[in-house]
């Protein structure tokens, strides 16, 4: 029972991460109707950024800080430089832009810090007695403080969306960017912070997930939890707040049930079976299982 | 009651309704379109002109009632299979291929009335280019009479706005269709061009033995070519007969009016 | 979807005067035209069969990577499929020739069949979401199954040889007795197959996107409701393309384990395989037929220049910028630019429209070898 405890924590921690992930995503499609692919890479860029300045002696709290920041204006950015000209062309611009930083953020990351694994310090003490116990179970603190921060993530978001003239006009843009703009929303810069805003989300989850074990900063780090994250995203059909976290934390749990207790999928197949599970989703219900149905006017 | 045999068959909706969440778009609309007449559809924006063409060519699936063209029955049919029925449309707001030329715009009209095998056109079967050669020909035959021979070789990018209504209109004479659909043909359009517009649609439908389902706005136009007009609002037929029994309707004055009190 | 707008160059209208010079397809000055092609083709390849073995195997990659770009062509170019998980098709279609040969003593190139049918309906399979899911979903799928296919490698390592990799013995892999070749001489081998296939295959997809099927192709890329109301069965369409495209990309993979004799699936098979064919699809320019040869060179010479700096990740950091500056500033490709500049000059048109022939029946529109669509 302790053990199960225990892979329900993890699968929970994790799971927050993917939530919060997959939350940066959702900014995205609603603002700009596409996912960008590149938001895995440029949250490792940041984190990366962070570890450097952990190294001099920077307390991680004003490293994530800085990370964060940095994510910001790279979201924005990018949002203005790459995204916009290109958006109104075609759908494949888009994605094949998005494609081009994947790669490009990647390769940068590793010409700057070189390859090797490095440790990413926590943000919380993670120290071996740092636990609490719950049902025979170890809930470590950063665990807790993972989930802390996230739930405290998703409301700020939550709250932003749902209660702020800025995330009315955001919601606006996503909906209907002409009325928007003749209603006098300044679209081009909420389309600026939307993607900014996604860029602090992920730099977080870089940040917060890199600590963790088994999860270690290197140049693969990223892309498991950008594929989780699309596969969360997936369940609320892309446009979901709350779907997208669900998603995340029914892909965390699983994922750790499912590498525990079964043999056949070990190591990295639990990706892959995120991904079918999604596409079977996405062939059944192609609107995800929380989100709306759109009509499209001909 | 079966029509003769080069009759173009009957379009019969019945009862058809569709609904978006809440809003009704169709709420038991019934029409019917005679063998070969033209029928206009008119009604103010959001009256569900163009969402009922978009049901009798199966983009959008009717939640209740039933559409049939001759024996055939719609609702059923795959999107594709439409065409090859006999029924082909002209879209309010342009559909073209902007890579593809005019011509082969109109080509792709075509496309139903013979078969095209991937296998056999990747080995280059002597029988799919002499087939692709004769539509071509055809299609070029239809861009002459419309007109546009000029312009068969330039890319649909770029056109004219009038240009390319023509072209969507000989894109769906291509499939040689029993009934055509068209939506808003006029938009856009000169008085000297829709004046054009209404003879030629006349003229085709005579000449190549079609009937036509008209949404339009201009007034014009649909009064003087209509055998005989229906008109929507609120997903609700509100009129059914003759042009001018429909165009001094209280009901539809008021439609586009809206009431005075 | 249905405002989708597509990149097609505006072209002016050509400037009066001697320019373009028209040539009738069929005429004499078109035939001395297919020759002189003919003539070029075969020079270049021999010209570059007689260089160093190195150079010759590098060239060999490049016609190895043009069959796998055409293929993805076929999908993403002509039909608008975008999928960023065709390094699957490679992979299985290299692994399915390394397994054969290897485990079962098969003759290398009577594996090559087999490739092509196993990637064929892999592709069929992976199509089939493309009926329900638009471009984006339908690239997230195509995502999975690039990301799996190395894993799936990984996860029966008994079969595939795992993450170890699979080697086929030089030995093995030797020139058949009928082209008189020597052992040594394998790169030469591989290097004229490769050739003959890759025209093979860019015949092959002249014929299919010269045809009614190829302009059915283009219609579904462009407006999918439009292509349907015209009669084009989208799901055929879309289920054929994909596993014609999976097949000719498995091909080429197939072609790869006879040149590489060492197989691996984080080697070659994974995402950033994808995203260099997607890379040199661009680059060579999407839709037209000689742009994945032109990709080609790309994606093979760019990690070859960029591997001496800095381990290697400044390859990384040269196609994302590739990516993004080809999107910006050249989305038709090189070929795509060198194509619309070369109507400027010549423009090639059949006998109805300049009127020389009244007997010929009017055909093809006009378009030079090669015209992206």
């Amino acid at each position: 029972m302790d053990i199960f405890l225990e892979r329900l924590f993890d699968g929970v921690t994790n799971g927050a991460v993917y939530a919060i992930m997959a939350l940066a995503l959702v900014v995205v499609f609603r603002g700009t109707g596409t996912i960008n692919f590149a938001q895995g890479e440029m949250a490792l860029f940041t984190t990366y950024v962070a570890w450097a300045l952990t190294t001099q002696d920077v307390p991680v709290w004003i490293a994530a800080l800085v990370a964060a920041a940095i994510g910001f204006v790279l979201g924005a950015v990018t949002e203005r430089t790459l995204i916009r000209p290109v958006r109104r062309r075609n759908d494949m611009a888009t994605l094949v832009v998005a494609l081009g930083l994947f790669t490009g953020f990647n390769a940068l990351a590793g010409l700057l810090f070189n390859s090797e694994t490095k440790t990413m310090p926590s943000l919380f003490p993670g120290g071996e007695s740092d636990y609490v116990a719950v049902g025979g179970a170890r809930l470590y603190w950063d665990a807790l403080g993972v989930w802390l921060f996230v739930i405290l993530v998703i409301g700020a978001v939550f709250w932003l969306f749902n209660r702020t003239r800025l995330g009315l006009h955001m919601r606006a843009v996503a909906d209907n960017p002409e009325s928007a703009a003749l209603s006098g929303v300044p679209t081009g810069r909420i389309l600026m912070l939307g993607w900014g805003l996604a860029g602090i989300i992920g730099s977080l989850a870089g940040v917060l997930v890199t600590p963790l074990s088994p999860h270690q900063l290197s140049l693969t780090t990223m892309f498991p939890i950008l594929i989780y994250a699309s596969a969360a995203a997936l369940f609320g059909g892309l446009d979901s707040p709350i779907g997208a976290v669900v998603g995340g934390l029914v892909i965390g749990v699983l994922e750790m049930m499912i590498t525990g207790y079964v043999e056949f999928i070990g190591g990295t197949l639990p990706q892959t079976a995120a991904l079918v599970v999604i596409v079977l989703i996405l062939l059944f219900r192609p609107t995800g299982l929380f989100g709306s149905r759109q009509m499209e006017r001909l | 009651m079966s029509p003769s045999p080069d009759q173009p068959p009957e379009l019969r909706i019945s009862e058809v309704t569709l609904r978006f969440g809440g809003v009704t778009a169709l709420d038991r609309v019934s029409l019917t379109v005679a063998p070969g007449e033209i029928c206009g559809l008119i009604g103010p924006n959001g009256a569900g002109k163009t969402t009922l063409f978009n049901c009798v060519t199966r983009i959008y699936r009717p939640d209740a009632g039933t559409i049939t063209f001759g024996d055939a029955d719609l609702t059923r049919a795959r999107p594709h299979r439409i065409v090859r029925l006999g029924i082909a449309r002209t879209f309010q707001n342009l559909a073209l291929f902007p890579s593809l030329t005019v011509l082969e715009n109109t080509l792709v009209g075509a496309h139903s009335r013979t078969p095209a095998g991937f296998t056999a056109a990747t080995l280059g079967w002597p029988g799919t280019t002499a087939r692709h050669r004769r539509l071509a020909a055809e299609a070029l035959d239809i861009l002459t009479d419309l007109g546009l021979r000029d312009d068969a070789h330039r890319p649909a990018a770029g056109l004219p706005f009038g240009t390319l209504k023509r072209v969507e209109l000989a894109r769906a004479l291509a499939a040689r269709p029993r009934l055509l659909l068209l939506d808003e043909p006029a938009g856009g359009l000169t008085h000297a061009e829709v004046a054009d517009l209404g003879g030629l649609i006349r003229r085709l439908s005579t000449e190549r033995g079609f009937g036509v389902l008209l949404v339009e706005h201009h007034m014009g136009m649909v009064m003087s070519i209509s055998d005989h007009v229906v008109a929507l609002e609120f997903g609700r037929k509100i009129a059914d007969g003759e042009p001018a029994e429909v165009r001094n309707s209280e009901r539809v004055v008021a439609a586009y009016l809206g009431k005075a009190s | 979807m249905s405002t989708k707008t597509v990149d097609v160059p505006v072209e002016k209208p050509a400037p009066a005067g001697r320019f373009p010079i028209t040539i009738v397809r069929g005429s004499g000055r078109y035939r001395a035209g297919q020759l002189g092609l003919v003539a070029l083709v075969a020079l270049l390849l021999l010209a570059g069969a007689s260089a160093e073995p190195f150079r010759v195997g590098q060239f060999t990659s490049v016609l190895i990577f043009a069959i796998a770009i055409s293929g993805l062509n076929l999908a993403t170019g002509y039909t608008g499929l975008l999928s960023i998980g065709h390094s699957a098709f490679f992979g299985l279609g290299a692994y399915t020739t390394g397994i054969l040969v290897v485990s079962y003593g098969w003759e290398p190139l009577a594996t090559l069949p087999v490739g092509v049918v196993l990637s064929f309906l892999i592709g069929v399979v992976v199509g089939l979401p493309a009926l329900r899911i638009r471009g984006l979903y339908l690239a997230l799928v195509t995502l999975a199954v690039g990301v799996a296919f190395p894993e799936l490698v990984k996860r029966f390592a008994d079969f595939t040889g795992g993450a170890a990799g699979l080697v086929i013995r030089a030995r093995q892999l030797a020139p058949p007795d009928w082209t008189g070749l020597r052992l040594g001489q394998r790169h030469l081998w591989l290097y004229w197959l490769s050739a003959v296939i890759l025209i093979l295959v860019l015949l092959a997809v002249r014929n299919l996107t010269r045809s009614r099927v190829g302009i059915a192709m283009v219609a579904t890329r462009d407006n999918e409701i439009a292509a349907a109301a015209s009669g084009v069965d989208l799901a055929v369409v879309k289920t054929a393309v994909f596993g014609l495209s999976g097949a000719i990309t498995g091909l080429a993979g197939g072609l790869f384990a006879m040149y590489i004799g060492a197989l691996s699936p984080d080697g070659s098979f994974t995402l950033l395989k994808s995203i260099e064919l997607i890379t040199g699809l661009f680059v060579g320019g999407a839709a037209t037929l000689l742009g994945p040869v032109v990709g080609a060179f790309a994606v093979v010479f760019i990690p070859y220049y960029s591997a001496d700096l800095a381990s290697g990740h400044v390859s990384g950091i040269v196609f994302g910028a590739v990516l993004i500056l080809i999107v910006f500033l050249m989305p038709e490709g090189a070929v795509g630019l060198l194509n619309r500049l070369g109507r400027r000059i010549v423009r090639i048109t059949t006998a109805a429209e300049t009127g020389s022939d009244a007997g010929r029946s009017a055909a093809h529109s006009a378009e030079k070898e090669g015209e992206p669509r």
